[in-house]
């Protein structure tokens, strides 16, 4: 009996699969070209013939006619990977649920259905990366992004597979004894604060911009006994930074470390600021909300080059650190806005605050889930706020 | 019986309709806040530029609020009367913080000098204090004072400091290895408690600098102050929603009320809650330029 329900099963089985394969034979590829959706690699379900476990023949609510959006869809089969791709530091695309940024939904020339070789994907976004290097890190020059880096989530900051030094020191075991590390006082840390781990016009990989005491070789002026340790360290020569740190909102991290090394190399960087990373990831690896806020919103600014363009970087009076008022800030861009729009300036006070009204009163750069940025929709709550009669 | 008695069935009605009342009830009582707005205080003529701190005075019962951008000290009543403004004078520069001695001078963290400054109102005379600690100069931040001890947060170090009536450091606390950096502090139930702001923790320590487990909290974007209640629960401040998150001593969240906006219900870049002396929770809503005081 067993027999005959396990024999009825397996056929029960291959009858389904081959009807499916029937089925889209028989009725999707009527009119969707075949050789679209096959490949060196293809998506399981496609294979099989089974459209309808994304698609809906008839109707959907997704473009596409597909049964959900975005990674939704694909978390329906690859459940694990929705626990997965939630914990530690998550990349963009995978919290932005955009699966289809790298991958093809149907079939693909490259593993894992990656729409292009795998440093091409990468390079779709971080196109900086592309720029050809003097010196290029091997695994770097291959291609082999993943040597390094996992693509969807990691433990670690910069999606690194293992801790930074670890990592380094895993494949360059002989680093500890090399020549260009003799008189280092200890274990070798830090190799990132140097080292540029994909590409440099210095030999060694040696970022670009060095900082003017390691480049003459005075390591004594910060490290020796009786220097001052903390902020301290950087601020005793760095004075004029230390004036503008004297403000209400200022970027002096109370840690238990140097605060200024959380934005800065104390040693080389691929900028004259020798930032520790480019741009705005130095702001992004503390004010991850405001970045994913910024991403996720409907409406926002549009892509501005640098953080630093509207806020100050150590200190400011201002709030949220802007570097001018709410309105100068602005309209070093939008040269005639205020002058034909709601009228703003030292003269219009918003009566709910006593505070003079200007750009980021009604708008939110940052992102917001209605038109031009506002804080509220100006269909009527915006406007109501202020004034109570309309 | 049931069926038939139509009584009977009224009863069992009335009995589900009041079970289900009651467990909503307490369902609620978990999960909502019971803060209600109560007063707040805004300044007169000009107001308030963009407070930054706040030192409720629980002997004369009164409230004075640091000014950082108008230079100034602004005071106001248990009632959340505007009494008066205090600028020493023209002299105080980008207050930040302040505490009330026991002699009734005041100490006022000046960031524009990154002094301790005392400033004694009877005999209207300011002095100015950098702090050194072990050699090095203390970026002074947050102030406390409690059990007649002052306490203030090295920005610099990322120590709290217990200083002496000179003003010298005669105890520090430091933060765990691995710590992050630190957002505020506050002093009670005779210890010392530390809002990790990149960690998302807080520390407590003992009066003998004894640390207790850290507390991991949840579901907070960017946490800037912390209260403590008496009654057992943490509150944590979190700037960038606009929001006030109640944890259980474990690090459970209990409730949150309060969003971002210029609304009643909102606040804007708000800087630092604390308790009053009656118990209500007050919050330094910097960028609608007043404090919010909430009663349960």
């Amino acid at each position: 009996m067993r027999r005959l329900v396990i024999i009825l099963l397996i056929f029960g089985l291959f009858t389904g699969l081959a009807c499916s394969v029937a089925l889209a034979n028989e009725v999707c590829y009527k009119c969707h070209d075949k050789k679209n959706f096959s490949g060196k690699f293809t998506h399981g379900p496609v294979a099989q013939g089974k459209c309808g476990d994304c698609h809906n023949p008839h109707v959907a609510k997704y473009p596409g006619l597909l049964q959900g959006e975005g990674a939704t869809l694909c978390y329906s089969c690859h459940k694990r990977s929705k626990t997965e791709f939630a914990k530690g530091v998550v990349h963009q695309p995978v919290r932005d649920g955009k699966c289809l940024g790298c991958h093809a939904p149907h079939a693909a020339g490259h593993d894992g259905l990656l729409r292009k070789n795998l440093a091409e994907t990468c390079f779709v976004c971080h196109q900086e990366m592309a720029k050809p290097q003097a010196v290029s890190h091997k695994p770097f020059a291959q291609g082999q992004c993943t040597v390094c880096h996992q693509p969807h989530q990691a433990k670690n900051d910069q999606l690194l597979k293992m801790e930074a030094d670890a990592l380094c020191l895993s494949c360059h075991q002989q680093a500890q004894g090399s020549a260009g590390h003799r008189g280092f006082p200890r274990k070798l840390t830090g190799c990132l604060s140097c080292h540029n781990p994909h590409g440099s016009s210095r030999k060694g990989l040696v970022r670009q911009h060095l900082h003017q005491p390691f480049a003459e070789k005075k390591c004594d002026s910060c490290h020796g006994a009786q220097q001052n340790t903390g902020s301290e360290a950087c601020l005793h020569c760095h004075a004029g930074i230390k004036t503008t740190m004297m403000a209400p909102h200022n970027h002096m991290f109370a840690g238990t470390e140097n605060g200024c090394i959380l934005c800065h190399s104390p040693h080389a960087g691929d900028d004259k600021k020798i930032l520790k990373t480019s741009g705005n990831k130095v702001c992004q690896s503390c004010h991850q909300d405001t970045f994913s806020r910024y991403a996720q919103s409907q409406h926002r600014h549009p892509k501005i080059d640098s953080c630093s363009d509207c806020h100050e970087v150590h200190g400011s009076d201002r709030l949220a650190m802007l570097r001018d008022d709410g309105n100068q800030v602005c309209s070093r861009c939008h040269l005639t806005q205020g002058k034909f729009s709601h009228p703003v300036g030292d003269k219009v006070i918003d009566q709910r605050t006593g505070q003079m009204m200007t750009c980021v009163t009604c708008h939110d750069p940052m992102g917001s889930p209605h038109r031009y940025h506002l804080v509220l929709s100006a269909k009527r709550e915006l406007c109501t706020q202020c004034h109570r009669s309309y | 019986m049931l069926r038939k008695n139509p009584r009977c069935r009224l009863g069992w009605l009335l009995f589900f309709g009041m079970f289900f009342s009651a467990s909503s009830f307490v369902w609620a009582a978990e999960t909502q806040s019971p803060w209600k707005f109560d007063l707040s205080l805004q300044g007169q003529g000009k107001g308030m530029a963009l407070p930054v701190a706040l030192y409720v005075d629980h002997e004369k019962e009164r409230y004075y609020v640091v000014d950082s951008t108008g230079n100034k000290l602004v005071s106001f009543g248990a009632d959340g009367k505007y009494l008066q403004e205090f600028t020493a004078e023209g002299n105080l520069k980008k207050p930040y913080d302040m505490v009330r001695l026991a002699d009734g001078s005041l100490l006022v963290v000046e960031r524009g000098r990154n002094s301790l400054t005392r400033v004694d109102l009877k005999n209207k005379k300011t002095t100015h204090t950098v702090v050194k600690h072990q050699g090095q100069e203390v970026f002074v931040d947050r102030l406390e004072i409690a059990g007649g001890k002052v306490y203030v947060l090295d920005r610099s170090s990322g120590r709290i400091l217990q200083l002496d009536e000179t003003l010298q450091p005669v105890k520090s606390y430091a933060m765990p290895a691995g710590a992050g950096w630190l957002a505020d502090f506050k002093v009670a139930e005779k210890k010392v408690w530390v809002l990790d702001q990149k960690k998302k923790q807080v520390y407590s320590y003992d009066e003998n600098g004894r640390p207790s487990p850290a507390i991991q909290l949840t579901g907070i974007d960017f946490p800037v102050s912390l209260a403590i209640d008496p009654a057992g629960l943490l509150y944590v401040l979190d700037r960038h929603r606009g929001a006030i998150v109640a944890f259980g001593r474990n690090g459970e969240v209990k409730y949150q009320f309060l969003s971002k906006g210029q609304g009643r219900d909102n606040l804007y870049f708000p800087q630092e809650i604390r308790f009053d002396h009656l118990g209500r929770l007050c919050v330094v809503d910097e960028g609608n330029s007043r404090i919010m005081v909430f009663k349960r």
